[in-house]
């Protein structure tokens, strides 16, 4: 039994220093999960509750089949989905500008310095407006993948789908977020 | 029919790379408001004696009863900020779009949630709104 499962038996047994510890550990990863599915950082932040309270009720249920990690991202990736089917369209004040354009040309300069710096944070932000835009199926795939870095069976593992599966849902994604890309 | 180039080949590509490293830092005290709102899901804020038992309500469960109800009901231009339960006591921030009469969006909202609240609790509860913010229309 590795630490984070020993960490995550004691808090299914009632030790609350045991889940707090797990809070503290895993909460940033699953915010920013939250945060780039969701877009919202106010969302973001109900997600990551709700995620935790889904969590501390499930947490005798958890059978050590897959990591500590893998599961809590699979928590936190329902919690997002179900606020999100919730969600009333409505234009937030913090949205930024959509109407921001990814220049090819500038993408490719990567030009060092206080400019370039600007540029590739102008660039960053285009792309997580584009993936704010993908439908639901190719977004969350590809935050696990492409933003948070998790393998191929990782995902799988999380959405519950067989890795040919991913790797085709991941593929469409990927064109489909360039696509987006371009068009901005 | 022409083969799809591979989007990682793309130099666009390289501005997902970059999202990838971007931190994202975690809202000051988003720890302690979840470790919070655990410890509120384990506590029962609402009773209701039976001649069989008792049924008690956790306090998480009135939020999110709450959250929902809100949400499902919240008159047009009404958006749900938060939802917390404060000493017994169910406090809803919305936020109203630009030219919505504030207080009477807020009023019929109040009403609609305590009287569905009463009604799938058995048991009333109080009920504020609060406006916190406008929106673009």
């Amino acid at each position: 039994m590795n630490d984070e499962t020993e960490l995550l038996a004691r808090a299914a047994g009632g030790d609350h220093t045991a889940f707090g510890a797990l809070v503290r550990q895993h909460t940033p990863r699953m915010y920013r999960v939250a945060l780039r599915i969701t877009g919202s950082a106010a969302e973001a932040e109900d997600v990551v509750q709700e995620a935790w309270l889904a969590a501390w009720r499930s947490l005798s249920g958890f059978r050590q089949e897959s990591a500590v990690s893998t599961w809590l991202y699979r928590v936190v990736t329902n919690s997002a989905l179900a606020v999100l089917r919730r969600r009333r369209p409505t234009v937030s004040l913090d949205d930024p500008d959509p109407q921001s354009t990814v220049d090819s040309a500038l993408l490719a300069a990567a030009v060092p310095g206080p400019e370039g710096r600007v540029v590739r944070a102008e660039e960053v932000d285009a792309v997580l407006r584009a993936v704010g835009r993908l439908e639901l199926s190719q977004r969350v795939p590809l935050v696990l993948r492409e933003l948070e870095g998790l393998s191929y069976e990782e995902v799988a593992e999380v959405l519950d789908v067989n890795v040919a599966a991913l790797r085709s849902r991941l593929h469409r994604a990927r064109v489909a977020l360039l696509a987006e890309l371009r068009e901005r | 029919m022409a083969e799809i180039p591979d989007p990682e080949r793309d130099p666009r590509w390289d501005a997902v790379r970059a999202a990838a490293r971007r931190r994202v830092p975690t809202p000051p005290g988003l720890v302690e408001r979840v470790l919070r709102a655990v410890a509120r899901g384990r506590r029962a804020v609402v009773e209701v004696p039976g001649e069989a038992g008792r049924l008690r309500v956790t306090e998480g469960v009135v939020d999110r009863l709450t959250r929902t109800i809100a949400t499902d009901r919240a008159p047009f231009g009404v958006r749900i900020s938060a939802v917390a339960v404060e000493d017994d006591v169910v406090q809803v921030l919305v936020s109203v779009r630009f030219g919505i009469i504030a207080d009477a969006a807020a009023e019929a909202l109040r009403r609609e949630v305590t009287a569905e609240l009463a009604r799938q609790l058995g048991v009333a509860s109080v009920v504020n709104v609060h406006v916190v913010d406008v929106h673009p229309g």
